[in-house]
This record gives C-alpha cells, structure tokens and sequence, in this order.
C-alpha cells in the first residue's frame, strides 16, 4: 500500500511539475494592422444548429482538377505550365472516440477542425452540430484538409473522404508565409478554380457565375474588427487573442484581434468566404459544456471586411471568461507565472450557461476551470466579474503548478492561503486590464463609482473582517498595497487591519515565498526572511495577526 | 488498482476548489402612510447617487452585493453610505430628521446621532437574516423599516 501510494503521489505530482519548457510551442501571429477598413461590413453572426443541405460534387478532387486542367489548356489561352495538379492534400473525417482524443487534435495548430463536413450546403447557419450518428455525450466528427505528408496519430481514428489538389495551397505556387498579393500565379489559380467549380455545379463560387470566364474582382485578405461589450465600461472593446478564421472550401486564413479588436490574414481570396470566430488558443479553449468542442461563432460567408460585435448572450460570457484567460496566459500580469499546465495540456474553461451557487470552480486535478454565468434568480455576472472570477480560478491552478510537489503539496496549504492568494491576483489583474482599458484607479481602495464592482475589486478588499470570511481574506492585497484600512469607512464597515507593511509585489511573493508557505505561521517565517527595505518584522507580525 | 482508482478519487474531491459565495440583498421598507425620500449629503452638498425615494407600503429593493466565502455578516455598500455624512429622511416633502454618520459641530432640528438604534449609517439597526444557505452559497437579507413613529419623531 505505501508503494502505491509514493507511485501515486510521484504520478499526481508529475501532472504539476513544471518541465515544460518556458517559451511556447506555438507564437500567437502577429498580424499587419489593418489596412482601409471596407465600410459598412456585415457584422451578424450566427449560433445555434447547423442545418445541411445536400452534399456537393467537391470541385478540388484531384479528378476534377486534372480534367479541368486539361480543359483550360486544350482551350489555348490557359498557359500556365507551372501548375502541376497532383495529391496535394486529404479531406479527412477524424472519429475521436474521446475529449482526450478530441483535445488532442484541436491542440495541434497546423490544421482547423469543422465540426461538420465542408462539402456539404447549409441550410440554416449555426454555431453547432452534432452528427445524428454519434450519440450524444460523444465528440462529434471532426473534417479538415491536411497535407498528404500529415503525420496521422496511430490511436486516433480517420477516414480519407476525398483526395485534393488545392492549387490556393500549392507551395509551387503561394508562397503562404509572405503577403503574396502580386503573386503572377493567381489568375492561372482563379482560372483553374472557376472551371473546377463550374464542372462541378458550384456555380456561386465562380467569380462570375453569368460568364465563367475571367471577370477577376479584386482580392482581400480577411480583415475586419471584432468587438465586444463590457458592462463596467459601457462600451464596445476589441475582442484580443481569439482566432478568426476565413474559410472557403478547405483553405483557411486565421487571424488574431489586436487589443482593439482589428486582424487582417495575411492570405487573401477573391470570392466569398466564411468568417468565425474561435475561442481557442494554444494553451488554452473556451467550451460550452465539457462534452463538447471549443465554442466558437459563425459569421457570413462575404467578401471584404467583418465587423461584428458581440453585444449580450452566450458569446458575450464567453468572450470575457477568454479575456480573462488571455490576460493570464498572455499578456503583461506584472511578473507573474505563466499559468501553463505541463506537457502543452490546454486549459479548459467550461463557461457554465446556468444559475448556479458558485461562481467558480476549478477541478485542479483536471484541467478543467468552469465559469457559472448567472447567480441566484438568473441574474447575469458582469463583464469584469467574469473576468476576475477566471482570473481567480487560473491562480488555483498557477499555485498548485508552482509547488514543488504539485497538487500533492498544494493540498496541504491552508484553504485560507489557498483562496487568499487567487484573491489577490485576480484583484492585480483585473485592476491591470481595466486600467489598460481606461479605468486608471479600478480596484483600488477608493475605487467606488455609482454602478460599483464587485468583491474584491470595490474599495480593494480593505473593508475585509474576520466575520466576512475567514478563508478569502485581503492578506496577500495587503502585502503588495500602500493603504493603511484601519479606521477607514466602507459603507457600514470599518477597516479593521492595521496595515503598515507595503512593498512586496505579488511576483516577488510567488516567486520566493508562496511555494514554501503552508500557512500563516510558515507564511510569516518567509514573509521575514526576505522583506523589502523598510518593514519590519514587528509590522509583519501585526499584519498576520489580524488574520 | 481499486486502491489507486480510490485515492484518486479522494484526492480530486480534495483538490477540486468550488468558491464559496455571499449574496446580501438590501431593502428599504416603508410601513408608514407617508413617501419617504432619503437624500444623502457630503460635506454639506446633495449626494444624489445615493437618493432614494420609497412610496408608502413599499418594500424597496435597493441593491445586491456578492462576496467570495460564507460570510458570517452581510456584506452590503448602500451609495447613500458611499462616503456621505449624513442623510436627511424626508417625510410627505415636508419633515425630516438627519441621520448623522459624522456628528457635525451644528445639528439640525430634528436628528439620529450615530449611536441612536434608528441610525441609517448602523449595520446594527437593521433587520438581518439569512434567506437561503446551501454549502457553497449564503443569502442575507438586510432591511431598515419605517415605522409610523420615524414619522412622528420627523414631524414633533
């Protein structure tokens, strides 16, 4: 039984051990910024079912390319001896026979998965759908194209559904790793394309469908803004970080929302495409239920410029748990530890679309985070309570992570420290993103305005007793502010900790203290041996009282 | 195998962290025959975010306030509190009487200092209860009720 156990506890604690490496396995692109916004582009999307219609003849069968090749050519005014129609890619069905499996794929940034077949017409735009012949509680099937070089993983199973020349993804011909907007090859491309689709009855897809001839309209890269509103500000703000994602047929073009909410592909097309938005990134996904896929909108299918804003509903939550997520994982939290899990193993957050008597909760030994969207009577949390709350939960996460024995140590800290210290975190960064966002004093102890935040960011926690709770305290806040509470008037409550310590910065705590403090009085030993300038131990003595 | 299957069983019921939360909703209830207006001041200005007006008969609901943990007190930040030094109740748009959270070195006619039992500014002088309590939520109410001799202390 104690072998047992000391395996168990090395396996659980490999699960947190931090060997991974330090940078990431894949860099977020960092796209141009967006050139000449088309005006009054469409910014509806779409979510609910997807509905099919019947399958159609795929134009970019090698078949159907080879004939139109040689139907091009036999025509006389096709000279375009560099092309090759060859195997160039496979459309595949994956089976994933599990979330393991799923994630797996989903993971993998060198292809993009549809939850539904990409040569069939659509009936009714949606954001779902679900095979009729998997059960439900089961991954659906997943589509892609994938290079015909594609390393397959043996344990997942696929079907070949189809092989393709995809001459927009010929490397003999686009050169996809520069702005390939004079490339001399497109029009022999275009040419190609519009008499593939023209033999296979595409006709919409032609970029003249009267006359499938050469009219050749401009090409675009898919660029747009993609916004989202935020109940504390009252505004629209740019949805950062997802991945928008422009599709026509098998040839996706991804882009990133900078901070203001702008992406531009550096792909382009000539005809329409389909545009969506997804809530993924390569360390970590936003999902509905955790059955289920990583969430994701559907925009039109249009030329030119996207638009869309995602006002309320679903989406709207489900944008602010993956700001929340974004922050953490990426972007400036003042020194902290990157929150990622061992072995590239995504993050998953649930965002919960219930009532429920928690806001949060974080499973730990899973890396699954869920986030409740409503509280008690069906009223909604606010954007930057999402967001702090998944701030909260990802700290759970960052501190087991932190420990040297992972989750076999972090079980044994006191849930006060435990919950203490994501207190403070989600305080710092929240209080970061919104004063990046326009709210210079948000979270700060005198940050009170008419439509108030919540706990902890109104007045910054300091108005925090005993009697309020004993486990989520304003210990680690403390530590880092300048503000002396004590005496201080909060509505009914008066500070009662008399706060003389200042100087500590979160990153500095996490770095050299939090990983050897179990609880207030191992937490004191390190607080002292290793103070700033200027505090003593006395004063770290009255602070830890108080607690 | 059973064993390890078990012990991880108990150690992600160990490890799962479910916040706890509070929930405190704030009620102003008038049971007088008369309007009721509360008009907070600071440093002698109206402070009218924190302007309340209650008909007669009615149970206002004034605001609700969420915290991390089961808190053994509500927790509740009512915007005629937000900073202000006193409250003025006014009664039928004609008689009030100031609630005073500072006392000032000049009263007005009719007043509640801090420590009165009908201070507005005291957590104390309302009616606290816990509404709902499950093992991860916690619901208070928190209510301040007129009564009909709040009117008369206003108007002799």
């Amino acid at each position: 039984m104690r072998r047992i156990l000391v395996s168990l506890a090395v396996c659980c604690s490999l699960f947190f051990i931090s060997c991974r490496k330090e940078t990431f396995h894949e860099t977020i692109p960092s796209e141009p910024p967006v050139m000449g916004l088309e005006e009054g582009g469409e910014g509806e999307y779409h979510e609910g079912e997807i509905v099919l219609g019947e399958r159609l003849k795929n134009p970019y069968n090698v078949r159907n390319m080879k004939l139109a090749y040689s139907t091009l050519r036999k025509s006389g005014t096709y000279e375009c001896d560099q092309v090759e129609v060859r195997a160039t890619h496979y459309y595949v069905k994956f089976l994933p026979a599990s979330l393991d499996q799923y994630e797996v794929l989903d993971s993998d940034t060198t292809i993009h998965l549809s939850e539904y077949p990409l040569d069939y017409s659509i009936l009714q735009e949606g954001n779902n759908y679900h095979d009729p012949r998997v059960p439900d509680g089961e991954v659906t099937y997943q589509y892609t194209a994938v290079p015909v070089d594609y390393k397959f993983i043996d344990t997942i199973k696929y079907e070949i559904l189809d092989t393709l020349y995809i001459p927009e993804e010929d490397p003999k011909l686009v050169n996809k790793d520069e702005d390939d907007d004079d490339n001399p090859n497109w029009d022999c491309i275009d040419n190609l394309l519009d008499q593939a689709y023209y033999q296979t009855g595409n006709y919409d897809d032609m970029m003249d469908p009267s006359n499938h001839q050469k009219t050749a309209p401009a090409r675009y890269h898919p660029a747009g803004r993609i916004q989202i509103f935020d109940t504390r500000l009252g505004t629209n703000i740019g949805m950062e970080g997802v991945r928008v994602q422009a599709r026509r047929w098998f040839t996706i073009h991804n882009a990133r929302p900078d901070v203001n909410g702008f992406f531009r592909a550096r792909g382009t097309f000539r005809r329409p495409c389909n545009y969506s938005v997804w809530f993924a990134t390569p360390w970590f996904a936003v999902r509905k239920h955790l059955i289920n896929t990583t969430y994701w909108i559907n925009g039109p299918k249009k030329t030119g410029d996207w638009n869309p804003t995602v006002a309320d509903g679903y989406a709207r939550f489900a944008g602010h748990i993956f700001r929340g997520a974004f922050r953490y994982h990426y972007k400036d939290i003042a020194g902290l530890r990157r929150p990622y899990r061992p072995w590239y193993q995504r993050q998953l957050y649930i965002g919960v679309n219930k009532d429920k008597d928690w806001s949060g909760v974080n499973w730990q030994i899973l890396p699954v985070i869920r986030i409740a969207r409503y509280f008690g009577d069906n009223q909604e949390y606010g954007s930057d309570e999402i967001f702090s709350t998944t701030c909260h939960e990802t700290a759970h996460t960052s501190h087991a992570l932190l420990m040297n024995w992972g989750l076999v140590q972090y079980i044994q800290v006191t849930t006060q420290l435990q919950e203490s210290w994501p207190v403070a975190v989600e305080w710092l960064l929240t209080h970061m993103e919104y004063a990046d966002r326009g709210i210079a004093n948000y979270g700060e102890w005198n940050y009170n305005p008419p439509n108030p935040p919540q706990y902890p960011n109104r007045f910054a926690y300091q108005y925090w007793n005993q009697g309020i709770s004993g486990d989520y305290t304003s210990l680690f806040i403390n530590l880092e502010d300048n503000h002396n509470e004590l005496g201080q008037t909060y509505g009914f409550l008066t500070g009662s900790v008399d706060d003389e310590v200042t100087g500590y910065t979160l990153s500095f705590i996490e770095s050299n203290i939090l990983k050897h403090s179990y609880g207030l009085s191992s937490l004191g030993n390190e607080l002292k041996a290793n103070k700033p300038a200027g505090v003593t131990d006395a004063q770290i003595d009255q602070l830890l009282s108080f607690y | 195998m059973k064993n390890i299957g078990f012990i991880l069983l108990v150690l992600s019921c160990i490890s799962c962290n479910k916040e706890k939360q509070t929930f405190s909703d704030l009620y102003i209830e008038n049971a007088t025959g008369h309007k009721i207006e509360l008009l907070p001041y600071k440093m002698s200005n109206v402070y009218l975010p924190g302007k309340i007006v209650v008909v007669s008969g009615e149970n206002k609901k004034i605001d609700s306030y969420f915290s991390r943990g089961i808190s053994n007190t509500p927790v509740v930040f009512p915007a005629y509190l937000d900073m202000t030094d006193s409250l003025r109740v006014i009664f039928d748009d004609v008689y009030s009487i100031t609630h005073y959270f500072v006392t000032p070195a000049a009263l007005a006619r009719k007043y509640y200092l801090k420590n009165s039992k009908r201070n507005l500014g005291s957590l104390a002088n309302y009616e606290q209860t816990i509404s709902a309590d499950s093992k991860h939520t916690r619901k208070w109410i928190v209510q301040y009720r007129f009564t009909e001799q709040d009117y008369l202390d206003a108007k002799n």
